[in-house]
């Protein structure tokens, strides 16, 4: 590891490895290795273990159910879970909604909601993008109007993550006309089974059911299910999609990558030896890992900052951008490790073949496929980029 | 400039895909609209075959263009395998047996694969593990070829096999005894087999060549291949350029067309430069395939075109589905599976990193 870290930490990384090894489901932990998506029943059952141990939110803070750890211990974490192939924090609710709340939500908005997203009785999504606000997500026109102590929602949602799994969604709104199109926008809770609401499935071009639109068709909601003041929605959104920035470069996804492309890569055969030998093989594992290396170091210096009480600036933007691109290398990398068995995707059959060919063949073209959104989503690169220019460097 | 044979088939193959559109065929699913059966009829099977043996008696460089067509147009054809590959190395092996096959290759009904591959060969057939002993009835064949694309649909196999630890080249009747295909759908909606061997016999009459000659036969076949492969690449980038610029100039964000934004302009100005480099490789390519004085020469032409081509296709596939986000990650939407085949024509018959590497071993 990059970082110098204290026996205690160290120890710290074995205990959780060992909490992994003992409750993590053999399967799920293949399947989310493969680049397969667990179930909600799957992630919940985690969840539940997570929170049995007192381990369920540790970027909460611990009057809410938080571990209290150190920055470093909380990296750690993070990267083991990644690194064993324990499903991900059910992050919509836990870092996006969870820190809006606590910060602007009433009282009784967090006694209720919280505790739900701790034991993941509630799974969360969000309802963001629209069809014309994608990168230009004030551009927002879906609409709701208060009647009788009720919000009526009308609108369509793109691209919702899991919203087919989810019970609960929080959607940005325009609640009020403004002459800043900023402005007018409002954030508010529902339950996913409100009459009104349609969730169509979007395939993907690796076949997979990860993302949806939403419609809404007339939808009640109670007054009181918004977050905050009417009108500043935005302003709440911003604060929300930091949170996503931050914990988007993925480190201990990629360094589990890393390791594992290499004991593949001295499993297949290449020419007369195996690909972990090929000159091309070596060098652009090298690139990535170097890439990496330093990723994390920059991770590790804008932790260090926040810890100090520091405020990171554009650094969360810069993550974001090198974080993705290393994943899309590694994706790459992948389909070329595999060779000619990548071509066939999502072919169980692949396993009948021979021992040689290793079972991630069925998944690398999927994986390959599916990297490119990380450019695209939480912000695109480009608006990452806009976003430095503007903000870090006063252009 | 396109000659008039050119011309005439390109003509042709856009008359043939204006009937099955790639929109359409989507809807149908990609995969079930394998065109070969349209190419039959355009009487194309043989195109490159001589007159004398029912075909057309056309050069590459006259077919080599129409790939870009096929490309623009999103076919799953198998020509590239069956015709360019397969027909092509039936009549230059001078062998009588193969030779006899020509009629029938002329017509589509006798369609034969060269299975280049294995796994662990990176697909170069130098490194065959296959092997076949000499039986008192002919060639005994044991091995195992991988991925072989247009597989399940072949009658004949062109199999490399290492005979005396020397390269030789086989035709195997793919209902020979002891050959077993294992059907693969690949994710670009072409379809391959696994193909094993297992004591897999044919007479002795089914040894097309052996040593020098064998490898310089199926080298010259991938090469021609390689070279019809730019071509495709050029339709494919061509098609997906003219739908990402058109969907900048519609796609609106922050009050204007995402066009109008400056990375945007860069984007599609650099998917743009890449797609003209490319013409230009695939015409280097297929000039080499045809006319080169040494085959020394052609391979470094042909893996020049192929280095240009695996990093522009990258490119561009990549940058379309960027300049379009989520939409082109979509199944129902064109551009994600003109970047599918971008990706399967990086790796196909070479990667990058392979073609680099030979083109540096031949200079030195």
């Amino acid at each position: 590891m990059a970082f110098d870290y204290s026996p205690q930490d160290l120890q710290f990384a074995d205990d959780v490895r060992a909490f992994i090894q003992a409750n993590l489901d053999a399967g799920v932990r293949k399947k989310i290795l493969s680049g397969m998506l667990p179930t909600r029943s799957e992630r919940e059952k985690w969840q539940k273990s997570l929170y049995a141990r007192g381990w369920a939110a540790p970027s909460w803070p611990v009057e809410f159910g938080g571990t209290g750890w150190t920055v470093v211990q909380r990296h750690i974490f993070d990267e083991v879970l990644t690194e064993e192939g324990a499903p991900g924090f059910p992050v919509f609710g836990m870092s996006m909604l969870a820190p809006v709340l606590m910060r602007f939500g009433t009282e009784r908005q967090k006694r209720e909601i919280l505790p739900a997203i701790l034991t993941m009785d509630d799974f969360w999504c969000q309802g963001f993008s629209e069809p014309g606000a994608g990168s230009d997500l004030a551009g927002v026109r879906s609409t709701a109007r208060l009647e009788d102590g009720f919000w009526i929602i009308n609108g369509q949602k793109i691209w919702t993550t899991l919203a087919h799994e989810a019970n609960k969604i929080f959607v940005l709104v325009r609640t009020s006309v403004a002459e800043k199109k900023q402005l007018g926008l409002s954030i508010l809770l529902l339950a996913m089974d409100t009459p009104g609401i349609t969730v169509r499935p979007i395939i993907t071009i690796d076949n997979h059911h990860e993302v949806n639109e939403v419609f809404f068709d007339d939808v009640r909601v109670p007054a009181e299910n918004i977050i905050g003041e009417e009108g500043l929605g935005w302003t709440y959104a911003k604060f929300l999609l930091g949170h996503e920035r931050t914990s988007i470069a993925r480190i201990g996804q990629s360094r589990r990558e890393l390791k594992r492309l290499i004991a593949t890569a001295s499993t297949i055969p290449w020419r007369d030896g195996m690909v972990s030998q090929a000159p091309w093989f070596k060098r652009r594992h090298a690139q990535i890992e170097i890439r990496h290396r330093i990723l994390e170091a920059t991770t590790l210096r804008l932790l260090a900052m926040v810890a100090e009480g520091g405020k990171p600036g554009s650094e969360a933007n810069l993550l974001k951008i090198h974080g993705s691109e290393v994943q899309q290398d590694l994706a790459e990398l992948w389909m070329d490790v595999v060779g000619e068995y990548g071509f066939a995707y999502g072919q169980d059959a692949i396993a009948d073949i021979g021992e040689m060919v290793p079972w991630e063949a069925n998944y690398v073209a999927g994986s390959y496929f599916n990297s490119r959104k990380l450019s695209i989503y939480g912000g695109s690169n480009e608006i990452q980029r806009n976003i430095i220019a503007k903000s870090a460097l006063g252009l | 400039m396109q000659t008039e044979t050119q011309t005439m088939l390109s003509h042709s193959i856009s008359a043939m895909l204006d009937k099955h559109q790639p929109s359409d065929r989507l809807r149908e699913g990609l995969a079930a609209t394998n065109l070969w059966g349209a190419l039959v009829e355009l009487g194309l099977a043989g195109a490159e075959i001589p007159e004398a043996f029912g075909g057309l008696g056309l050069s590459f460089t006259d077919i080599a263009p129409m790939f870009e067509d096929l490309g623009r147009g999103l076919a799953t054809t198998c020509y590239l395998e069956f015709a360019v590959m397969g027909t092509w190395l039936l009549h230059a092996s001078d062998n009588l047996v193969a030779h006899g096959l020509l009629a029938g290759a002329a017509t589509g009904d006798t369609r034969a694969v060269l299975t280049f591959s294995e796994f662990g060969s990176a697909g170069d057939p130098a490194f065959a593990r296959t092997s076949a002993t000499a039986t008192a009835a002919g060639w005994s064949l044991n091995g195992a070829k991988s991925v072989v694309v247009g597989g399940s649909l072949a009658t004949h196999l062109l199999v490399p096999a290492m005979q005396d630890g020397k390269l030789a080249l086989f035709l195997v009747p793919a209902d020979a005894p002891g050959v077993t295909r294992h059907s693969l759908q690949l994710y670009d909606a072409s379809s391959a087999a696994d193909i094993t061997l297992d004591n897999a016999c044919v007479a002795a009459s089914h040894l097309l060549a052996r040593g020098e000659q064998a490898s310089a036969l199926i080298t010259l076949a991938l090469d021609r291949a390689r070279a019809a492969l730019c071509h495709e690449a050029v339709g494919l980038m061509a098609a997906v350029h003219d739908l990402t610029l058109d969907y900048v100039k519609s796609r609106k964000q922050f009050g204007q067309p995402i066009g109008a934004f400056q990375t945007m302009q860069h984007r599609l100005a650099t998917m743009f430069m890449d797609l003209e480099l490319c013409r230009s490789a695939a015409d280097v390519a297929t000039s080499a395939a045809q006319h080169s004085a040494t085959p020394q020469q052609r391979m470094q032409a042909v893996s020049a075109a192929m280095v240009t081509l695996c990093q522009c296709a990258r490119n561009i596939g990549q940058s379309a589905v960027q300049a379009h986000g989520g939409i082109a990650l979509t199944r129902e939407y064109q551009a994600g599976h003109y970047f599918k085949r971008l990706t399967m024509i990086e790796r196909y018959l070479g990667t990058g990193d392979d073609h680099l590497e030979r083109y540096i071993a031949l200079a030195s």
